[in-house]
């Protein structure tokens, strides 16, 4: 260690503060307490102290947080199962009306066809032609 | 086994009763680490209003972030790391405010203090000190007060190691030039 290094050692050392420093200390702690206590209070927000309590016993939270999303699934399922018969009623009133409707328009375009095929399966008319207007053969 | 642990270790009994409010457990640990804190300052400016001040400001913040500190030993690296870096911005505030620096009030006050020996040198000495940048000031308080490494001195003020090193160097050199006769 160097001569320097030696005085600074010593003349470096603590120090005593003032009398009466803890008790001027004290009455500045004292004087911001009640801010202090504030301080500690104001961070949470309205949703943070509401869920702060909760907090303190993870595992019945976790355990009821867990039966209500199973009570929410099981809701869930039954009203889809309640709710499916009610929309494939609808759809199949709806299958029978556009069936029937495509029944009409087949039997429509049938009974068409059909008269088509007798005009066309009948012979063509035989024409018959007066004597006197046949030329005699020369 | 808590409780067990407490008992035998009175600090971490009186910090956890000033963290759970015990004004009287507070005021216990102000006595017992002004001396350090007080010293930080003191050596700094050398003034025993702004010494006090910022001794009162550190336990007033500490007060405010009781729950914070864990243990004993975090309590006093805590106390180190505000006081001296409440130190710098204090000093850097009063270079700002364009304050007369300290070395050179220090400086008109060596050659008479010299005179007197042993005590007179070490006097000089701690004015020197208050007279350096206020860097190289916190470095040699944390060095010779606190007898830290350079190492810890660079956790307390969060700088990398060689730059601790290299400031120790420099103030000691700056030192050295000003107490030659």
């Amino acid at each position: 260690m160097e001569p320097i290094e030696e005085k600074l050692n010593q003349a470096l050392n603590c120090i005593n503060a003032p009398d009466g420093f803890v008790t001027r200390v004290m009455a500045r702690v004292e004087a911001h307490a009640p801010a202090i206590a504030k301080s500690f209070e104001k961070p949470r927000s309205s949703w943070f102290e509401w869920l702060w309590p909760w907090m303190a016993h993870p595992v019945p939270v976790a355990a009821t947080a867990i039966a209500m999303l199973l009570a929410l699934g099981l809701f869930l399922g039954y009203w889809r199962h309640q709710a499916t018969p009610a929309i494939s009623q609808q759809g199949r009133i709806d299958g029978r009306k556009a069936s029937a409707e495509l029944m009409l328009a087949l039997e429509i375009t049938s009974s068409r066809l059909s008269r088509m095929h007798v005009i066309l399966s009948q012979p063509p008319p035989t024409v018959s032609v007066p004597a006197n207007l046949i030329a005699p053969p020369r | 086994m808590g409780t067990e642990l407490l008992a035998e270790d009175p600090a971490a009994e009186l910090l956890e009763r000033a963290t759970q409010g015990d004004a009287e457990a507070f005021a216990a640990l102000v006595r017992q680490h002004q001396r350090m804190v007080f010293g930080i300052s003191w050596h700094f400016f050398r003034d025993p209003a702004v010494a006090e001040d910022l001794a009162q400001d550190v336990f007033l913040q500490l007060f405010q972030h009781l729950r914070e500190i864990r243990s004993e030993s975090h309590l006093v690296f805590w106390l180190r790391q505000v006081a001296t870096r409440k130190c710098i911005d204090h000093a850097r505030w009063r270079q700002r405010q364009g304050q007369p620096p300290l070395d050179l009030e220090a400086a008109s006050q060596v050659a008479a203090e010299a005179e007197r020996g042993d005590s007179g040198d070490l006097e000089q000495l701690r004015r020197l000190v208050a007279g350096l940048p206020a860097s190289f000031r916190a470095v040699v308080t944390l060095r010779y007060q606190e007898d830290l490494p350079p190492g810890e001195i660079a956790r307390v003020l969060g700088c990398p190691v060689n730059s601790v090193k290299s400031r120790l160097q420099r103030a000691l050199a700056l030192l050295r030039e000003r107490m030659k006769p």
